[in-house]
């Protein structure tokens, strides 16, 4: 009861962040000095051209009729066209976001299940050879920067032992001449749906280098955090309580001090995904990842303002989403959360 | 006697925690320590736990318990024969996990028998500490449990253990007077009822009075005096009993002013040639400054100090 409470308080607060970010993505694209309408209307526009884009953009309405039109198209998922492109940008979004989702969440997982219990045992041996290795371990993976850690990899897995392929999200036999159906847009879901245990191999095998590549930083934070919050919580009176009615080392290390220490290291991960949505570039670019990033970084580069104010919006929802089930799964690790 | 001690000293290089303890404790009893703070309480009740903080060294010439040496015995004690009552009951329960997990823990490790047994036995634990309502205490959490209630599940938790030397360091401190008063008549109980041996350490001389059949008093990690509560509370010999007897409450008419014990204890470097209270006796004499005390013995009472018997 509590909890839902506390749920649905949280859906509530997070709306008004939607509404705040919608807000701040209109006001942005009014202020930037440029013409939409110029833009709108191609290269070397005549007057004439430039007014009928201004008047087909609305442009020679007041602010407030254009704010109303904003919010109300975006909350129906109308994001209009492309200026550069004239793609509908719903149909450019439904392509570009599943991939880079599939790939951020798979780099998050990656940062929890190897970070996670690497800070555990490098807690639990503090100051041993496995601590001390961890640790610049870590150290190298939050300074090396990402294309260079990506090129490493690239080299050692698809060059020299070649186990991996170099980049793409499928296989070009898959992709040319047996393609596994769109149903979700994630590759490896929609693989398993139709029954494409070939496709989800190969998807796999290609997630496997750029999800490496960016679970790099959030990895090696979440190490380190969790391996200095055990350290603190392994001294507290209530685990040397636990020692004193002889629990096993196993179950006071995983059951008792673990779940204390998770959901910090869980507030870092889920800052990191949000990071890997729009902040993949590079990665994308190495790997020729068909995402998110890229579609951005060229929008931005080109202003066409439909595409980022699009984007902004979806970029948030996934965050704010991300964000909601880790604050519920904090509040199922630590009931004192949904308290206040 | 279940536990015998003589001599005991606890080192962390050149500190000394504990410098001179001695006490022997009957089965059956709770027996008291008491002492001001940093008088190497705590440390002695760990060392009964083997839990000490890495690099001490354990040092005695006699360190028991039922026979055993526990420097040797002590780690495969913990938890079976020998367990704890921790200091604030807040801190020693996982905020994280419901009472029910942090008992069954316990209760998986000490007793045979399925799930449903398990529950079983930890209702009857919640309610042989005097809980309510044990259903409703198991699927609580810490945080929504009063002081005494949480005192009362890390009493339990200690029981599930089957353990019949239990260390309460201090059991009442985190709570106020009158619930405090409320779990040591639980532990009484429990300790008539069960047959249980229980080490009461506390700064508190109201608790030795109620609840402890014996008491021994610790100065910087030194036995002053040790005897049965009624000798010590009516025949105090040792200058520092006798102060923290003029400490209490109580010990004085009502508007006046407590006795307190001027300056501090010695800091564990300190080396100590003589009597380690001399600094604050009042009845400090030229020998005390460089000469150990003698021990003086009565029948189940004793002390060391250069004062006469007499006196």
């Amino acid at each position: 009861m509590q909890l839902l409470m506390y749920i649905l308080r949280r859906l509530f607060m997070s709306a008004f962040v939607l509404l705040g970010v919608a807000f701040l993505v209109f006001v942005a694209s009014r202020i930037v000095p440029s013409d939409p309408a110029t833009l709108f209307a191609g290269p070397r526009p005549t007057a004439d051209q430039i007014a009928a884009a201004r008047e087909l953009l609305k442009l020679d309405q007041s602010l407030w009729v254009q704010f109303t039109d904003f919010i109300t198209s975006m909350a129906v998922g109308d994001f209009g066209i492309s200026y550069r492109t004239r793609q509908l940008i719903w149909n450019d979004l439904a392509s570009f976001l599943p991939a880079t989702l599939e790939l951020a969440l798979f780099a998050t997982g990656l940062a929890l299940v190897i970070g996670i219990p690497l800070g555990v045992f490098a807690a639990d041996w503090k100051h041993s050879w496995f601590d001390t290795s961890t640790g610049i371990g870590s150290i190298a993976a939050v300074a090396m920067p990402s294309f260079f850690l990506a090129m490493l990899l690239q080299w050692v897995f698809a060059q020299w032992l070649d186990v991996l392929p170099l980049s793409g999200r499928i296989s070009r036999d898959i992709s040319l001449f047996d393609p596994v159906e769109t149903i979700t847009g994630f590759l490896l879901i929609d693989s398993l749906l139709t029954g494409r245990f070939d496709a989800f191999w190969d998807a796999i095998k290609h997630l496997i280098l750029p999800a490496l590549t960016l679970a790099a930083y959030p990895t090696g934070i979440a190490m380190r955090l969790t391996r200095s919050l055990m350290i603190e919580i392994l001294e507290r009176k209530h685990v040397v309580a636990a020692r004193a009615l002889g629990l096993s080392h196993r179950r006071i290390l995983f059951g008792h001090a673990l779940p204390n220490a998770v959901g910090p290291a869980l507030t870092i991960i889920g800052l990191s995904f949000a990071f890997s949505l729009t902040g993949a570039v590079l990665v994308e670019i190495i790997y020729a990842w068909p995402g998110l990033g890229r579609y951005i970084s060229e929008a931005i580069l080109s202003k066409d303002f439909p595409v980022i104010a699009a984007s902004a919006l979806v970029v948030t929802i996934c965050y704010v989403f991300m964000n909601l089930v880790i604050d519920v799964a904090q509040a199922f690790i630590d009931p004192r959360v949904t308290v206040s | 006697m279940i536990i015998e001690v003589k001599g005991l000293s606890i080192h962390f290089g050149a500190l000394r925690a504990v410098r001179n303890v001695s006490l022997s404790v009957e089965a059956g009893t709770i027996h008291g320590i008491i002492g001001e703070s940093g008088c190497g309480k705590s440390i002695t009740g760990m060392a009964f736990l083997g839990l000490l903080p890495d690099g001490a060294r354990v040092e005695a010439e006699q360190f028991e318990y039922a026979g055993e040496d526990l420097r040797e015995v002590a780690d495969s004690l913990r938890g079976h024969k020998i367990s704890l009552i921790s200091q604030d009951p807040a801190a020693a329960l996982n905020p994280v996990l419901s009472i029910g997990t942090q008992l069954d823990d316990v209760l998986k490790i000490h007793s045979a028998g399925g799930k449903k047994q398990r529950y079983g036995r930890a209702k009857e634990l919640l309610a042989a500490t005097g809980l309510p309502d044990p259903v409703k205490v198991l699927k609580s959490y810490p945080h929504e449990l009063s002081g005494g209630m949480q005192q009362r599940v890390v009493i339990a938790q200690a029981l599930a253990t089957g353990a019949d030397f239990l260390i309460a360091d201090e059991p009442t401190t985190a709570l106020d007077k009158t619930v405090g008063k409320q779990v040591l008549s639980v532990l009484k109980s429990l300790v008539e009822t069960r047959g249980l041996t229980v080490l009461m350490i506390t700064h508190d001389m109201d608790v030795i009075e109620y609840c402890c059949t014996r008491a021994s008093v610790l100065y910087a990690g030194t036995t002053v005096e040790d005897g049965q509560t009624a000798a010590l509370l009516n025949n105090p010999k040792h200058p520092y009993t006798r102060a923290l007897m003029n400490a209490l409450p109580g010990s004085v008419p009502k508007g006046q002013k407590l006795a307190g014990i001027k300056g501090h204890p010695p800091k564990p470097n300190e080396r100590i040639a003589g009597c380690p209270f001399a600094d604050r006796c009042p009845s400090v004499m030229p020998a005390c400054a460089d000469t150990p005390p003698p021990q003086h013995e009565l029948p189940q009472h004793s002390w060391s100090c250069h004062l006469e018997v007499s006196k």
